[in-house]
């Protein structure tokens, strides 16, 4: 087991390095400097600023110097605004972030789970019928058309929930539902195929022929092998609700990360845009490597797998 | 009593007719069409692609406005017998500019899923070929690459190239490969061990012929199968690219680029948003349906 983690671990510090590296090299490639606009600046100010950010430096040299900085959590500077660095706009959206995106992923699970179990149980009855159509029809739908759709129906007809910003709790409930709902819906469709799967497994077989009552025979026998796809499928699943952020707090005005990003981008704000893009590359290695470990735990036919 | 002979008649040949025990021989891909037929969600999801695919690409021609004309007064007015889904902020007939839509958003998906097809194959069939620390290498490249997103990688592509319906296939054909290089991956490494392949390097086949004659015509079935499900995730990535402003520039618009317009008047112009969210949705449940039914008519094993 320690080695499959510190296998994992190893890989993961690639995947960092890669991102890092990566990005680097796109911001290098933009066309243009960060300082070249329309109003073109004297050639020796120019070169002032340059040096005040190193800019004149030799490109391997930059290369170290930035990934000394992201080592010890210096994402630098916006190009676009003065005084604003990457690590201002995280540590000031991060926690809103967090709990939004936290909320929805907690959401998914408690409900997905159950829910999927629930249709794989009833396997074409009404209740698995009319669940997987909902779960394909939402799977189906962009994430702002349901934020729309819960802004339009909840918030401006029938006023009951405020249509954006952030505070109350109330401002919780349309962000939350239009953020999980592609990953309840997956959760959903993943849960009952695997459920599924294993209903027509021999050793499920074998404990209903000893006479186990099926709540058992679910719950002790069925479940732990049904969820090891549900854990393995975590750090994607954060994934999707991370991406999904972008856009849902950008139409809630939530002042998260998320929205910074967008805003990021639509500014052309490049530096901000790359920091944060390494933000989310570590945010996400961090809980793909959470994820490995958590199935290896569940299931020791991974860890053998790959150590073998 | 003489009965006579016009009223016999010889019994029909029951032994030959025993002895044909087979059906009459169909060709593979009529056998995949009549179990394709017999989904009935796969056939409607069928009919409303070459539905749409008609309607974006021939119905402009016939219809009484144009996707740019603009007009003050006649701004944000809602569904009528002239306008058959209303108009936008800037008085454009929504009808022909949904259609015009869909032929972007069609584009951008097929055109990504080709330069897909084109990376994904080709890579995933040379790691499973070569095998060995080779494939350990492409495939560790693929896990980095899926540890990220792939959205953020389109974003960072797009931000990068200067905006555009170029820049968009690029970026989602560039990126969006990887289901498709471990799947052929997949199942080269299953189809090269077998006898098959074994006659054809015996005869001498080059690596090329044995990939491009021999492996990947066998792997058809699942890489069809993934390219249909992976268009509607180009849909999807489009409109989240024209969403958050990447995406093709005025008078052109994509399905994504109507529904983040939409979006700004929603609460008063709800139809602004209904109409190119609605043929998202309905693309991507078609795609949808298509696929399963295609999975299940051209590889009877994969049936659940």
């Amino acid at each position: 087991m320690a080695r499959y983690i510190l296998q994992r671990v190893l890989t993961m510090l690639v995947v960092a390095w890669v991102v890092v590296t990566v990005t680097f090299f796109m911001m290098k490639a933009l066309p243009g400097g960060p300082f070249s606009s329309e109003k073109k600046l004297p050639d020796a100010i120019l070169k002032n600023i340059e040096r005040r950010y190193k800019l004149d430096r030799p490109l391997m040299e930059q290369y170290f110097d930035y990934l000394k900085n992201v080592v010890v959590w210096d994402l630098g500077p916006s190009f676009k605004y003065e005084g604003r660095t990457v690590n201002d706009v995280i540590n000031k959206g991060f926690s809103v972030s967090a709990r939004l995106g936290g909320l929805s992923i907690i959401i998914s699970l408690v409900l997905g789970v159950p829910i999927g179990i629930l249709a794989a149980m009833r396997h074409n009855g009404l209740i698995d019928r009319t669940v997987s159509g909902l779960a394909i029809l939402t799977a189906a739908a962009p994430s702002f058309v349901i934020a729309g759709l819960l802004q339009y129906f909840l918030a401006f007809k029938l006023k009951l929930f405020p249509p954006a910003t952030w505070g109350t709790p109330e401002h919780y409930v349309l962000p939350t539902l239009a953020l999980c709902s592609f990953s309840l819906a997956w959760l959903i469709k993943l849960t009952r195929s695997s459920m599924l799967e294993i209903t027509s497994q021999d050793y499920v077989r074998t404990a209903r022929a000893k006479g186990i009552p099926e709540f058992w025979v679910v719950f002790r026998h069925m479940l732990r092998n049904a969820l090891v796809p549900v854990i393995a499928s975590l750090a994607p699943l954060t994934a999707g609700v991370l991406v999904g952020s972008f856009i849902i707090e950008f139409i809630f005005a939530i002042p998260g990360v998320g929205r910074e990003f967008v805003i990021s981008i639509t500014n052309r704000d490049y530096t901000v845009t790359l920091g944060m893009s390494v933000f989310y590359g570590f945010l996400l290695t961090g809980f793909t490597l959470i994820g490995d470990i958590l199935t290896a735990l569940v299931d020791p036919r991974v860890r053998l797998e790959k150590e073998g | 009593m003489a009965i006579s002979d016009s009223r016999f008649a010889p019994l029909p040949d029951r032994q030959s007719a025993a002895d044909r025990i087979t059906t009459p021989p169909i060709s593979f891909l009529k056998d995949a069409w009549r179990r394709f037929k017999a989904n009935k969600m796969a056939l409607v999801g069928l009919a409303v692609l070459i539905l749409f695919i008609l309607a974006a690409f021939v119905g402009p021609y016939f219809a009484n406005h144009s996707y740019s004309d603009q007009s003050v007064i006649l701004h944000d007015k809602p569904p009528s017998g002239e306008y058959w889904f209303g108009t936008d902020a800037l008085g454009r007939d929504l009808f022909v500019r949904v259609l015009m839509g869909g032929r972007i958003s069609l584009a951008v998906a097929v055109f990504a899923g080709l330069l897909q097809l084109a990376v994904g194959v080709a890579y995933g069939a040379i790691a499973g070929l070569r095998g060995g620390k080779i494939d350990n290498l492409m495939m560790r490249i693929v896990d980095i690459m899926d540890t990220i997103p792939l959205t953020i990688w389109v974003i960072l592509l797009a931000v990068l190239l200067t905006p555009g319906l170029t820049t968009i296939f690029l970026a989602i054909g560039l990126v969006y490969w990887t289901n498709m290089a471990r799947l052929v991956r997949a199942s080269v490494l299953a189809l090269k061990e077998q006898e098959f392949m074994l006659a054809a390097r015996a005869l001498g086949a080059s690596r090329g012929r044995l990939v491009f004659r021999h492996l990947v015509p066998n792997a058809m079935a699942p890489i069809i199968v993934e390219l249909t499900f992976s268009i509607p995730r180009a849909i999807f990535t489009e409109s989240f690219l024209s969403f958050i402003g990447l995406g093709v520039s005025a008078p052109m618009a994509s399905w994504g680029v109507l529904a983040s317009e939409g979006f700004m008047g929603l609460r008063s112009y709800p139809w602004e948003l209904a109409y190119p969210a609605a043929a998202i949705i309905l693309t991507t449940l078609a795609f949808n349906f298509v696929g399963d039914g295609l999975r299940d008519a051209l590889d009877p094993k994969l049936r659940r």
